[in-house]
């Protein structure tokens, strides 16, 4: 299974991979570590199954490049243009967050989820919430990748 | 119609009344005044009048002319039932003050035309002119109020406010006060009609709150229908408020029948005809052409001709000449302001905000001139077209102007009125079919050549007949549109798109009208679901007059453009036009502008221009400049960096300024701004790596110590073979010679075991060599790498960078300074404790802030060290070298090494490997480790605060979500943090002038800290100068030093915060001009001491550590060594820190001999 990992943290990054390759046999995993890195795999490459990080920087950080603006819902940014260009790739979120918006338009996990079946509901495949002190997450991701193989 | 009253019951009404009059038992004046009003025919009235003494009448209105401010609105108020009433008693009012009000007709004229032309002098004297003639007035006061305002006399208007304070008349009292405010420069527009409507808002009466709108919210559209209850309500104030009113109330009534025939006829039949004939003022008369329908008596001044003649034989230029006259001898005429500008617009010819003097005049043709040529900002001008009006009050020329401006923006509902109300006040009616259109097949010319000619010219090509309307005051463009609105209303949509077609092609877009006629367009083709054919007319229209957006504004296009599921309207380069001119964010441009180019098979911006063949060449440009933008298209895959961002866009621009050349200015500005982008960039790799040798410097210095050794190992290298060359030979033979029992060895056995190769003289005076360039290169205070990384790593930086990421969520505190406590968190605090768990909540944050410092401080104090011994020290920058090592370095690098230059090169390149190497480590360390324990830490500080707080409430997930986001910014942050700790690449740094680092300083401390966003900083090189971009590092970090010392001492916001650098070089001396402001809570003798203090300790102390201790974190020690060691000054240079002076100004002054460091070619 072809599985690209969009995470720009590599705590979690080494958390997820880890995890994976150690959980699905047959895995390959690639890392990218931003919005337009992520979306150049997807568009030149392709894959079985992407696990997105709702909050990416747009490029890939390094000594010249700071990443440019940083998307708070870079994820769902990647996960429009799949929608858009109709790739039909399967998506999974990690996020480490439990709220996500403003203020004034906050919802919480639970919403956002049944936001994103309504609107993506050829290629979400479901939400991981993520804390790295806790290992219920793990059970989550396998639970969906599983069904998703 | 009134029941007539006959016979003699008339006459005793008037009789009792004039007795009651005498003796206040039976009518009160304004009993009498309500009875003439309301009671009597015109026939009765006139009977009346001729049977009342005019005395009587006389002394019931002589407060009509008041002597004094206060005596304004002492008159008696009488209401009326209608306005037929308020026009009779008008009538006799008119004639017994005929003479007053002709005089006040000539003074008016006098006054306006003076004010507009700001001869003020003359104003003022013909306000006392009709002050002591006709009297005081609201409207006298605010022609006072105008001229002392813009005139700056602020004694004069108060003494008016104070004289008006005195007035019983509270109406009269609001309304003065009022008209005051709304010449206040610092009230905006917006804030006197709040303050207006709040004061209207008080009044329970309603007829008085309609008529305060009228008097001091004229221009905001309120509808006025009580025409008789203003007229009557302002026939109290005085004979020229009074008469003021009347007009402006006739206008309104009139334009209100427009389409109703008998009520005009009506009007036309009363005494108004007589007023008219009575008093000579053109309002009057256009009144009654208005609702006569009869334009046929219109004369044509000389001037007014032969402007026309010249306009319509293309003669521009002499148009202007007599234009210019025109507005001289009538600039209340706003007629030839808009004819002044077209003319100037169709002959090339600029008008500049000077055009005919300093002067209002100047003033509204500039902003006419602005509109026209649109470069005047539309948002600017909703404000500033109703204030300038209400400035002007109601004027034939602030109507006009007001009417302009809605006609650039125009609320359909409204604009009729404004319309018609310019044609009622302007002083003659036939100028505006010169820029307006041109059907005057009504209009007969005392001139009958000019009638002719203008008839051929404008009739021409008109033989489509246009529905006459019922007034033939409208123009052929009005009549038009009515034939157009009628087809629209019956849905002949198809034969109202023809004719609609056919007009403007006919009439072109520089018709009043053509705003209209696109709205019905357009309204049209939505109608009709044709949302391509629709955007395309909005952009087109939009495109040639931008100010047309807000009109043109329709949300049901817009939504049809955002769904994207129609391949057409994806197809169409109007759509993502349109929705840029629709200010939609830039963001979201990016999928209409994704799909665009998908659609037409392209990947990249810059291919856009192939399309120029089929695509219109206004919106081509359009597309590339505004919506081929940085913020539209960094979300596509294809570019993987800023810099490959930027260089599109340069290419677009490039583009650009070869297509439209006409704004390749424009062009060529934002490329040098994307240029200036990527610059900064670029040096910010440089600047952001702390690893920096002067190795140059290390050279210089160690050159000639490192001479004498040379020539020695030079010398041993040419005169004998080496030690290791010996010992292989020896090793060669040795098994020829059988090792001696104990005790008979030889000299050579003895010498073969002892000896080793390291022993070799010529590779210890090599080993001598390279461990004194190593440690100049690690050591040296002056251009060593633990040099900077003191000063740039471990002197605050770190600490301050690693601090801001828990900072930024409220998760660390900081020491106080008394007790080395932790400070209380309050934030958290005040979300997540309760009584009973406040100490502990509050342990748990000291806890995590004392171990993110000792974190810190451990990274900082212990790892990022220098060690060059093999001992157990943990520091990370180990470059001890083993013999092994070094030796194999000796053999294969610097055996034939023979010139000092090459042997420098050498060891700087060994040395630059083994840096390499730990800078590898050590961003391992940092990426791995320290985020580790960091992370580490802040599980512990959830897990604690989740422990302690047993609910599961929105702010403990509030806090979570902190955890998480934090979480990440720890791990970015690092990642920025670690490259610190990379070598920038040996590409040259550029020259560069002194604006650059300035920029960058800037770059760094927003970077660092958002709200320095707001730092004001202005720059001003005197000089060019070109720096070798060898400095660059150095002198960012000097203007980065001054900045932050100013940012740290001034006690100010950024916002407040002022900065001027200036840079001028004389004689190679660059001087650098700091000046700043500080915050006025700051004590300046305490501040001036402390300045002393720290002069005094930098220029006398000379223990290093005191010096440091003593400069109060000012960042001049640092920049001191800049100067001396970095930019190879010695003591040539100076640092003078002025005093605060009283106006709170700091100037720091830095010369300097910049020989050293001036790029030369």
């Amino acid at each position: 299974m072809k599985i690209l990992l969009i995470e720009d943290d590599p705590n979690k990054e080494a958390q997820l991979s880890n995890f994976i390759k150690d959980k699905i046999i047959d895995s390959e995993v690639y890392i990218r570590k931003s919005y337009q890195s992520g979306l150049k795999f997807l568009m030149e490459e392709g894959c079985d199954l992407v696990i997105l990080d709702m909050s990416l920087p747009t490029y890939d950080i390094s000594s010249n490049e700071n990443g440019y603006k940083f998307r708070k819902l870079g994820g769902l940014d990647i996960l429009g243009e799949i929608k858009r260009k109709r790739l039909g790739y399967n998506v999974l979120i990690v996020t480490q967050f439990e709220t996500f918006g403003d203020e004034s338009s906050m919802i919480n996990l639970n919403q956002l989820k049944l936001k994103l079946y309504k609107d993506y509901p050829d290629n979400y495949k479901g939400t991981v919430y993520y804390n790295a002190s806790q290992s219920a997450w793990k059970g989550n991701l396998l639970e969906l990748i599983n069904k998703i193989n | 119609m009134k029941k007539p009253i006959k016979g003699r019951s008339y006459r005793r009404i008037i009789e009792r009344a004039v007795e009651g009059h005498k003796d206040s038992k039976y009518l009160k004046p304004a009993t009498l005044i309500w009875w003439i009003k309301n009671k009597f025919n015109p026939v009765q009235f006139s009977r009346a009048l001729a049977n009342v003494p005019l005395d009587i009448f006389e002394s019931t209105h002589k407060h009509l002319l008041p002597r004094r401010i206060k005596d304004i609105g002492k008159s008696p108020y009488a209401s009326s039932t209608n306005i037929y009433a308020e026009i009779t008693w008008a009538y006799y009012v008119f004639l017994i003050y005929q003479d007053e009000l002709n005089q006040y007709i000539v003074l008016k004229n006098g006054i306006e035309k003076a004010i507009c032309l700001n001869d003020f002098k003359l104003a003022v004297n013909l306000l006392d002119e009709l002050e002591t003639v006709v009297g005081y007035s609201l409207w006298s006061l605010e022609k006072r109020f105008y001229i002392y305002s813009i005139d700056k006399n602020p004694v004069r208007n108060n003494w008016i406010i104070k004289e008006l304070l005195e007035n019983k008349n509270r109406l009269a009292l609001i309304i003065g006060y009022y008209t005051k405010a709304k010449f206040d420069a610092a009230l905006s527009h917006s804030r006197y009609e709040e303050d207006v409507i709040n004061i209207i808002n008080r009044h329970k009466d309603k007829s008085i709150r309609r008529f305060l709108a009228y008097k001091l919210l004229f221009f905001k559209n309120t509808e006025v229908t009580n025409y008789h209850d203003n007229i009557a309500l302002d026939g109290d104030n005085s004979l020229i408020d009074y008469y003021e009113t009347f007009v402006n109330m006739l206008q309104l009534y009139s334009i209100s029948i427009i389409d109703k025939q008998d009520e005009k006829l009506k009007l036309v039949e009363t005494n108004f005809q007589f007023i008219v004939e009575k008093i000579r003022d053109n309002r009057l008369k256009n009144i009654l052409r208005f609702n006569s329908d009869d334009y046929s008596q219109i004369e044509l001044s000389q001037i007014d001709a032969d402007i026309i003649a010249n306009y319509l034989s293309d003669s521009y230029a002499d148009c202007i000449t007599l234009l210019k006259r025109a507005i001289l001898a009538k600039p209340l005429c706003f007629e030839y302001y808009t004819l002044i500008v077209h003319c100037a617009i169709k002959s090339h010819e600029n008008i500049t905000g000077n055009y005919l003097g300093r002067n209002l005049c100047s003033e509204i043709l500039f902003d006419v001139y602005k509109t026209q040529k649109d470069t005047l900002d539309p948002e600017t001008l909703f404000v500033k077209a109703p204030k300038k009006s209400y400035t002007l009050g109601i004027t034939e020329l602030s109507i006009g102007y007001y009417n302009y401006f809605l006609n650039e923006f125009p609320q359909e509902e409204i604009l009729d009125k404004w319309n018609y109300l310019r044609l009622l006040n302007q002083d003659n009616p036939l100028l505006d079919f010169l820029t307006t259109v041109k059907n005057i097949s009504n209009f007969s010319f005392t001139n009958t050549a000019i009638t002719n000619t203008i008839r051929s010219v404008l009739v021409a090509g008109d033989n489509k007949p246009i529905e006459t309307h019922n007034t033939a005051l409208l123009d052929f463009g009005s009549k038009s549109i009515l034939l157009i609105k009628r087809l629209y209303k019956q849905k002949l949509y198809r034969e109202c798109i023809d004719l609609i077609d056919i007009f403007v092609k006919q009439q072109q877009s520089s018709l009043n009208h053509f705003p209209d006629i696109l709205i019905i367009k357009k309204n049209i083709l939505v109608s009709q679901k044709e949302f391509i054919a629709a955007s395309e007319l909005i952009v087109e229209a939009i495109l040639e007059k931008p100010n047309l957006k807000f009109k043109l504004f329709d949300e049901r296009v817009i939504s049809k453009l955002l769904e994207f599921s129609d391949y057409e309207i994806e197809q169409s380069i109007s759509t993502p036009i349109l929705l840029h001119m629709m200010d939609q964010k830039l963001d979201s441009l990016w999928i209409p502008f994704d799909n665009f180019l998908s659609c037409h098979g392209l990947n990249y911006p810059s291919e856009v221009l192939a399309l120029r063949d089929t695509v219109s060449y206004e919106k081509l440009c359009y597309f590339m400049q505004f919506v081929c933008v940085k913020d539209v298209f960094y979300s596509s895959w294809r570019f993987s960096n800023q810099d490959e961002l930027d260089a599109e866009r340069i290419k677009v621009l490039l583009q650009l300024e070869e297509l439209d050349s006409n704004n390749r200015g424009i062009y060529k500005e934002e490329r040098a701004i994307v240029e200036r982008d990527i610059q900064i960039r670029q040096a910010l790799s440089h600047i952001d790596s702390k690893i920096y040798v002067d190795t140059k410097s290390i050279q210089k210095i160690l050159n000639d110590k490192l001479l004498e050794s040379l020539d020695r190992y030079i010398e041993l290298k040419n005169r004998e073979p080496s030690l290791n060359e010996l010992l292989k030979k020896i090793e060669a033979t040795v098994v020829y010679i059988k090792p001696k029992e104990e005790g008979e060895g030889d000299a050579l056995d003895f010498e073969y075991e002892k000896m080793s190769k390291y022993d070799d003289h010529r590779y210890k005076l090599f080993k001598q060599m390279f461990f004194l360039i190593r440690d100049e290169f690690i050591s040296s205070n002056d251009h060593g790498i633990d040099s900077y990384l003191s000063m740039r790593v471990r002197h605050g930086t770190l600490l301050g960078q690693i601090r801001s990421i828990f900072d930024k969520h409220n998760f660390i505190t900081k020491k106080d300074d008394l007790t080395g406590a932790y400070l209380p968190n309050e934030f958290w605090s005040k979300k997540l404790s309760t009584d009973s768990n406040r100490k502990r909540l509050q342990n748990i944050f000291s806890t995590f802030s004392k171990n993110v410092d000792t974190l810190s401080d451990d990274l900082r104090k212990n790892r990022l060290q220098i060690k060059t011994d093999e001992n157990k020290s943990p520091a990370l920058f180990d470059f001890s070298f083993k013999d092994e090592e070094l030796y194999t370095l000796y053999e294969s690098s610097f055996f034939e090494i023979s010139n000092v230059s090459d042997f420098f090169s050498k060891i700087f390149e060994i040395l630059w490997v083994k840096t390499e190497e730990i800078l590898a480590l050590v961003r391992e360390y940092i990426n791995v480790t320290v985020v580790g324990q960091l992370s580490e830490q802040i599980r512990i500080l959830d897990t604690s605060i989740e422990t302690l707080i047993d609910n599961n409430g929105n702010e403990l997930k509030e806090f979570h979500s902190e955890i998480a986001a934090c979480s990440t910014d720890m791990s970015v942050e690092f990642g920025k943090i670690a490259n610190w700790f990379k070598r920038v690449s040996n590409k040259k740094i550029e020259p560069f002038d002194i604006k650059l680092p300035i920029d960058l300083s800037l770059e760094i401390l927003k970077r660092r800290n958002p709200g320095y966003l707001n730092v004001n900083v202005s720059i001003v090189i005197i000089d060019h100068v070109e720096i070798d971009g060898d400095y660059l590092p150095q002198f960012t970090d000097l203007i980065r030093n001054l900045i932050e010392n100013i940012i740290d001492h001034s006690e100010l916001d950024p916002i407040n915060l002022r900065v001027d650098i200036t840079a001028s070089l004389s004689n190679n001396r660059l001087n650098l001009k700091i000046v700043s402001n500080f915050s006025p809570a700051k004590d300046i003798s305490l501040l001036n001491k402390e300045i002393n203090d720290t002069s005094q300790t930098l220029r006398l102390a000379t223990d290093e550590k005191k010096r440091t201790a003593k400069e109060g974190k000012t960042g001049y020690l640092k920049i001191k060594k800049i100067l001396r060691h970095d930019f190879h000054c010695g003591n040539d240079y100076d640092i003078n820190i002025h005093k605060v002076d009283e106006q709170r100004i700091f100037t720091t002054e830095i010369t300097f001999n910049a020989s050293h460091i001036l790029y030369s070619k």
